[in-house]
């Protein structure tokens, strides 16, 4: 005959308590994704302002540090090169000057003449800090940003506003890795061009279509929105199509100060 | 006192140092701490503050969370075998 236990043992296991607890928190996560992923980023954005301006103090101080032990040599070849580039952007900048007169003109004669607000903003967050190869910068709703509005260095098209916030803005960045954008080029072919991170971009195409480096890339939504110029491409003799590569001509990393373009 | 001091630094890297450095900090803080739940709540600060959706088909925002998780249940598991004595 069997006899029960006096106390019963429990055969069933609980769960251990870190692994309830983490599992709630991936099921809110989930939640939160698909119902409201940017409920609490207005927030965070809130608190991490002051923060984000302590981070671009931090970084001066170690770039100015590092570059207290540079060698003299390397000093006097880099202020060379520097004097050099110089004078030749001062050249291309009086060319450029009489282009965009007589775009302005064109514009104005095709009655293409939109209301265009240029928002000057700060960078305070770059891609090193950000996993996702994102910006902030510090201007938001407050100064008139709105999503999807193009975001400019120094005339060059980088990206385009992802999420506004009061104070600040993410800037989603064309060249993130795996992303596709429409573009133009050499003024004539759209075609699709994808991120592979860094400020470099790919297009492939089938090889009959002529390519050569220089090529200029635009962004196929706006009409002046010069994204680089095209730097090397492969073709192998068993494939039909082509690899165009190019990339945008500044440091991403580098990046301080940007041009929103808001076209009410 | 040290855990409120790791806070407080991890709170700041995310916004100072680079994604890789606040990544690599929590994960220690979560191997050398026990039930180091704040390491969720960073995590998904860091997806707050800088992330788009990931995949073109599907809009997902919060993958270093999920990883973050993961890894919290991996460490877990892991503290059963490997014993970490930085703090004892």
């Amino acid at each position: 005959m069997n006899y029960l236990f006096k106390n019963k043992k429990s055969t069933i296991k609980k769960l251990p308590k870190p692994f309830l607890l983490v599992s709630i928190f991936i099921v809110i996560i989930i939640l939160l994704n698909f119902l409201a992923p940017h409920a609490l980023s207005e927030t965070v954005h809130w608190v991490g302002y002051p923060f984000w301006f302590l981070g671009g103090s931090v970084r001066d101080i170690v770039y100015n540090t590092s570059n207290f032990f540079k060698t003299k040599n390397s000093l006097i070849s880099e202020n060379k090169f520097l004097r050099e580039k110089n004078t030749e952007l001062k050249t291309n900048l009086l060319n450029q000057e009489i282009i965009i007169k007589e775009n302005k003109k064109l514009n104005e004669i095709l009655n293409r003449n939109k209301n265009k607000n240029i928002i000057l903003g700060y960078v305070i967050s770059w891609p090193p800090s950000s996993p996702y190869d994102t910006l902030v910068i510090d201007v938001g709703a407050d100064h008139g940003v709105e999503k999807k509005d193009k975001v400019f260095f120094n005339g060059l098209v980088v990206g385009e506003i992802y999420d506004v916030f009061n104070r600040t803005s993410l800037v989603y960045l064309f060249s993130t890795s795996g992303s596709k954008v429409n573009v133009i080029l050499n003024e004539k072919t759209p075609v699709i061009a994808e991120g592979i991170g860094g400020g470099n971009f790919i297009i492939k195409l089938p090889k009959d279509i002529d390519v050569n480096s220089g090529d200029k890339i635009l962004l196929a939504d706006t009409a002046t929105g010069l994204m680089g110029s095209v730097e090397y491409v492969e073709t192998k003799p068993s494939d039909a199509f082509q690899n165009v590569f190019f990339r945008s001509p500044f440091n991403i990393f580098e990046i301080k100060e940007v041009q929103v373009l808001n076209e009410k | 006192m040290i855990r409120l001091l790791v806070d407080i630094i991890l709170f700041l890297s995310i916004f100072i140092f680079p994604w890789w450095i606040s990544l690599f900090l929590i994960l220690f803080s979560i191997l050398i701490f026990d039930n180091f739940y704040e390491s969720l709540i960073f995590a998904f600060f860091i997806d707050s503050a800088y992330s788009f959706s990931l995949f073109s088909n599907i809009n997902f925002f919060f993958g270093m969370s999920i990883f973050v998780s993961i890894f919290f249940v991996f460490s877990y598991y892991m503290k059963r075998i490997v014993e970490f004595n930085f703090f004892k």
